[in-house]
Formats: C-alpha cells, structure tokens, sequence
C-alpha cells in the first residue's frame, strides 16, 4: 500500500500518516494482522523525524486501530476495530459541522453534499472487494 | 625503463577510456527528476536547454579527456627519450591522470550544477506542482538484494587460497615477487612469511566483509519513489537494487580468485604474459560488466523500460538544500544513513549523522588494517 505525504501542506504530516493507513484500512488494502513498518524504517523511506512516525503509531494505537507488539512491531488490531460510539460521533459531527457550514455558504444543496459523501463510501468499498 | 614507462601510460589511457565513456554519461543516466544535481519536474528533463547542457557537457568532458590522456601519452613519449624516469615518478604520473581527469568531471558538473540552479531560480518550474514523498508500506517484504549466504563460493575462494598456501609451503622459494611491471618483470621482492604468505587471504577476506556489508545496505537504503508513478519507480527501484547486488557477489567471486591465482603463482611459476593476459582480462570483464549494467539499468533503475502510466503534476520533494553542492547529502532531520547519489551510479551517505563519518572510516581503514594484521603475523 502506497502512503502519500504532501509535504507543503498545512496538515501536520503525523495526521497524514494517520489519514494514510486509515485510508488503507478502510480500501482494505491492510488487512488486521498485516504488519506496519518498523518507525525506523518508514522515518528512513519518508524522510521525516522518527518522533513524527512515532506520534502517529501512537495515536493510531491509541484509537485502536494497531496493537503494538514487542517482536511483530505495529500490526492492524486483530481484535476487531472500535464502533463509532458517542464520543466518535460527537467528534464527527464537530468535524464535519465547518464543511457543512461552508457549503451552504457555497450554495451546495443537501443531496449533493451526501451524494460526495456517497461516492467515498463507494469508491473504498469498491477497492476493498480486490 | 622508459620503454616500459611508455607501455604503462599506453594501457592506463586504454582502460581510462571505458572510464572517461562512463563519466561522461552520467547526465544520462541518473533519474529524470533530477539534472546536475538540481531536482526538476520530470517533464523539465526533456527541456531544449537542458538537452543542450547535457550534450555540452558530454562534448567537453569527453574533448577535455582526449586532450589530457594524449597529452599525457606525448609527454611520455618525449620524456621517455630524453630523461631516465625512475620508479617514483612513475607511479605519480600513473596517478596523476586519473586524479585530473575526476577533477576535469567534478569541475565541470559544477559548472553545470550552478548554472541549473540559476535555471531553476529563473523559470520557476516548481509552481504549479505538488511536491509529494511516496512510500510503499510493503516495500520491504519483497527481496530488495541476494542474501550475503552467496558469499559462501568467495568464502570457498579464500579457504582455498589458505589450504593451498598451507599444504605447499615448502615448494614456495625464500624470494617471493610482490609486483610485477608491465613487461612481466618483477619489480619488487619480499621474504617469504607467514605475514607475506597472509596477505593475499587476507585481502580476500577484506574483500569478501566489504562486499557483504554494501550487499547489506543495499537492502538497507531508502525507498525512493516518483510520486506521479509510484507503482512503476517500486518496480525499476527494485531491479536496479538486485541487479547491483548480483554485481557484487559476483565481483566478490571474481576479485577472489583472481587473489587464489595470485598466491598461486607463488606456488608453481607462471610465465608473465599469462599473468598479464589474466589480469587484463579480469578488468575487462568489470569494466564492461559496470558499463552495461549503468547503461541498462541507470540511477535508480531509471532506464530500466517499465510500462509507464499517465501521472498528474506531481514531483518530488525538492530537497536541494540539503545536498551541499548537488552531490553531499546533509540532513540532520532525515533519519536514512544510505540513500542514492545525485549526480551518479550507486547510493551515497547522509553525512549529517555520526555513522555515515564512521561507515567512511572503516571503509578507508580497511587496507591499512589488513596491512597491519599481515605485519603482526610476519
């Protein structure tokens, strides 16, 4: 699986990386227990500071989405994904609240805006099924 | 003397010019992101100027060869007629050659390095481009290098080479020739040791740990990709790394025996011409070996022929600054320690970390080591 860093981007490129291999989950292109590479070796391949690396394998970890192991390194959770609970929902609605916001400003109707929203949905699934 | 003075110069400028036919393709052959040393947008590579520049550089590097390699031959011949050379001199004028040709190589890519970077200033080619960095998550679960374990032919070698050493001993006479000139007359003699018997092996050995420590760090180097086509710079990246790995275990197995054929001399005499014609050849075969692998396969695997897909304007991170001169790379924040060189063939260091200083070291220290170890020996 590819991981693509934009590297003038305001986004800090932990959150990229997050983005990155979440992405690659959902497409289905890292499967649970498919190893991650070492912090070391994907701070060598990319370039950045292994501190970067680190805080994301962290926050990835932290949500639930890798385990670390002391001999396998990270690994996609073979205990199953966390659900959306309510806190997930709440942070989702903050998130998507300003995108809303702006689309109205922009005139965007309400079918168009859930049709994108369709779209990705179906564009990750579509991949996943390879 | 002076005669064989002549000779020696005539062979340095025959095998100078496969040499001189390398150098002065490297524009050629290093990835088409980058031109002199400066990261470019792929599609900038095929840019009138910088077709000009290359040719240019090609002309000038090849002219200014011709002229110092003749010019080198014409000044033996006169100097072979008139004043008798001793053995310093010529080993200087040996020397000498080679050393103005690499300062003719690196005076003149800077030159050209400069001028892109004025280019670059001037024309502004990075606007409307993302600069991208693209890793593959799987990259290394595929084999990026042959396993050090086909070192164990080379290994074989050197075993060999000492049994050999040992089980004849006796036949070896107390006067050993060390070197030879180009006519095949010995030069130089040493007392027959342990530690002048050891050295050869011992050289082997060198060799055999070397080629095995860079077979390791060709494993070890960082992933390179083109952003706009990532899937077809995986699939040259990876040829270009085997294919140099097989060079090396291969070489290891040639320098080795050509070692084994060495000590054998002392054993039973062989006449010179062999020797010659052994040693000419085992050149012949790395030379043209190292030639059509850098042709074929290019920096990076960059000529390697891949099916190429239509990409978006993507590039490259745009690191010039972290490479001082377009060829030393300096990076405090990179935590990589092998990457691939600029303006060349192969992989270079980070020079911003201590180990790159140390891998330098020991890399230098090496034949001053082996030449140590067969002095306590002896």
């Amino acid at each position: 699986m590819f991981i693509e860093l934009d590297l003038q981007s305001d986004v800090p490129i932990y959150t990229q990386l997050v983005n990155g291999i979440l992405e690659g989950i959902a497409r289905g292109e890292l499967k649970p227990g498919d190893e991650l590479p070492s912090v070391r070796m994907l701070a060598t391949d990319l370039g950045i500071n292994m501190h970067t690396v680190n805080k994301a394998y962290q926050l990835l970890k932290q949500e639930g989405f890798i385990q670390t192991h002391r001999k396998r390194g990270a690994v996609v959770n073979t205990e199953g994904f966390p659900g959306a609970d309510e806190a997930y929902l709440q942070r989702l609605e903050a998130m998507l609240k300003p995108l809303v916001a702006e689309s109205i400003c922009r005139r965007l109707d309400e079918e168009r805006f859930l049709e994108v929203c369709r779209a990705l949905y179906a564009q990750f699934r579509g991949q996943g099924g390879e | 003397m002076n005669q064989e003075l002549f000779i020696a110069m005539l062979i340095e400028t025959l095998t100078m010019v496969p040499v001189v036919v390398l150098l002065a393709s490297i524009p050629y052959l290093t990835r088409r992101t980058e031109s002199f040393g400066v990261s470019i947008p792929k599609e900038v590579y095929a840019d009138e100027e910088l077709v000009q520049m290359r040719k240019q550089f090609v002309r000038r590097f090849a002219g200014g060869s011709a002229v110092l390699l003749v010019a080198g031959l014409l000044l033996m011949t006169w100097l072979a007629r008139r004043v008798p050379v001793g053995e310093g001199l010529q080993g200087a004028m040996l020397t000498a050659l080679p050393l103005l040709v690499l300062a003719l190589h690196f005076g003149l890519y800077l030159h050209y390095h400069f001028r892109m970077k004025r280019l670059k200033a001037e024309r502004q080619w990075q606007t409307g481009y993302v600069e991208k960095v693209v890793v593959d998550t799987r990259f290394r679960e595929q084999p990026l290098r042959y396993s050090n374990f086909w070192l164990l032919p080379s290994i074989f070698v050197m075993l060999l080479t000492v049994g050999m050493t040992v089980i004849f001993w006796d036949r070896i006479p107390e006067k050993v020739p060390m070197q030879y000139n180009f006519s095949g007359q010995v030069t130089n003699w040493a007392d027959k040791s342990w530690g002048t018997m050891s050295l050869f092996p011992l050289f082997q050995l060198g060799i055999i740990c070397l080629m095995g420590f860079v077979n390791w760090t060709i494993g070890l180097a960082k992933q390179q990709l083109d952003p706009d086509d990532p899937e077809t710079s995986r699939s040259r990246n990876v040829i270009f790394r085997r294919r140099w790995s097989a060079f090396l275990i291969w070489n290891t197995l040639l320098i080795t025996l050509l070692f084994f054929y060495a000590q054998l001399t002392f054993i039973v005499a062989v006449p010179g011409f062999v020797t010659a014609i052994i040693s000419s050849l085992f050149a012949a075969v790395v030379l043209v070996w190292t030639l059509a692998l850098s042709f074929r396969t290019g920096q990076g695997g960059s000529r390697v022929r891949v099916k190429a897909q239509d990409g978006e304007r993507l590039m490259n991170r745009d690191d010039d600054r972290y490479w001082k001169l377009g060829q030393f790379y300096f990076n405090p924040d990179d935590p990589a320690l092998f990457l691939e060189k600029r303006f060349g063939i192969g992989f270079t260091l980070n020079f911003a970390r201590p180990a790159a200083w140390l891998f330098l070291l020991l890399i230098l220290g090496l034949p001053l080591g082996i030449l140590m170890v067969s002095l306590l020996i002896g």
